[in-house]
């Protein structure tokens, strides 16, 4: 099944347009090409897990799609228009909004002057807390914690909590489960899908596929800068092993 | 903040993204403007062989000789040096490709010779 064929599943009779759309992406570090023509199209409303083992491209097709990295071919496409070699910054003012891996927060600022940073996007301290402290309302008792001092968990938060300030139409995040606990990785998923029925489309790359699996709603499995299979989560059980184990499936 | 949904403010944000267009093949332009500078130079050298031929005087010679002469040299070195500069650069590149092109071809020869014995 193609990434085009489970857009189109997902979006009923008539055509949906791709929230994002990565058609046949190259992508290289100096001379290594590390993308061998990618594509993924991620649905609005919905959240697809980019799953595969270290190495694969997922952080760099993560990059791409945030504009943090321009693609040495193929296009990118947002809500149907080619952005190719836009600033991040650009996309990231429109709703396109990344959570990078190691979470990205400022570790010696606290969690109000953390969430501060992201009023400079536009929208107001107050709104900014309100729906960090709806969604998160553990960061209420550490507002005035420093974030480095912070457990691995609640910093996850503060990144998220900073990412859903910014009131994002695509959200883009990198290893959500790096280092944390499991119980706070169930929890942080589970919001993750609770923003996805909100309307957010959600592109997340993960390394640990089966905590990612039961909020997907569709999966990419990529491989040596390929996507070697595309589908509901479910019907991708055998691929996954297939691509962490290098046995073929 | 307005209560625009996001979705929306992406839509309408991206239709006025600015967004930079691919750049032209730089290459292909640099070589035409090499071509185009010698071309000068060498216009000037023959602006200035007709303006000292004309005259005998050396006072008069001398702004032809430096405008026409050394300028002129001056734009074929600098023209030429972009001709082969570029020239050479697609050249090494058709020749790299041909070559890993060779050695693909004959592995495959070699592979289809091991079966067939």
């Amino acid at each position: 099944m193609s990434p085009t064929d489970v857009a189109g599943a997902t979006g009923g009779g008539s055509p949906v347009v791709p929230l994002l759309e990565l058609a046949g992406i190259r992508a290289a570090y100096g001379r290594i090409e590390v993308l061998h023509g990618v594509d993924i199209t991620v649905p609005p409303a919905s959240v697809v897990a980019l799953l595969g083992p270290n190495g694969a491209g997922k952080t760099t097709t993560l990059k791409i799609a945030g504009g943090q990295m321009r693609p040495t071919a193929g296009c990118v496409h947002i809500s149907g228009r080619h952005v190719n070699g836009a600033a991040p910054d650009a996309l990231a003012r429109l709703g396109v909004c990344t959570v990078p891996e190691g979470r990205g927060i400022f570790p010696n600022l606290t969690v109000r002057e953390n969430l501060r940073m992201i009023t400079y996007a536009g929208a107001s301290q107050k709104r900014v807390e309100e729906r960090a402290f709806t969604h998160f309302p553990r960061l209420r008792e550490r507002v005035n914690q420093v974030a480095g001092t912070m457990s691995g968990g609640e910093q996850q938060m503060l990144a998220m909590a900073r990412a859903l300030g910014t009131e994002p139409a695509l959200l883009l995040l990198d290893e959500l489960s790096m280092g944390l606990a499991p119980l706070i990785v169930e929890e942080l998923y589970a919001l993750v899908r609770d923003i996805a029925s909100q309307g957010v489309s959600i592109l997340v790359v993960e390394q640990f596929a089966r905590t990612v699996l039961g909020v997907a709603d569709i999966a990419v499995i990529m491989a040596h800068g390929e996507v070697t299979a595309v589908g509901p989560p479910s019907e991708l059980e055998a691929e996954l092993s297939a691509a962490y184990l290098g046995v073929p499936s | 903040m307005t209560d625009v949904s996001p979705i929306d403010k992406l839509e309408s944000g991206v239709e006025r993204l600015r967004v930079p267009e691919p750049r032209a093949d730089r290459e292909s332009l640099l070589l035409k403007v090499g071509f185009g500078v010698a071309g000068l130079g060498l216009v000037l050298i023959i602006v200035g062989y007709v303006g000292v031929s004309g005259t005998l005087d050396v006072g008069e010679q001398m702004p032809y000789l430096v405008s026409g002469g050394i300028l002129g040299l001056a734009l074929v070195a600098i023209g030429m040096s972009l001709v082969m500069r570029y020239s050479l650069a697609r050249l090494f590149r058709f020749w790299l490709a041909r070559l890993v092109y060779e050695h693909q071809a004959q592995t495959d020869r070699i592979i289809d010779a091991l079966r067939q014995r």
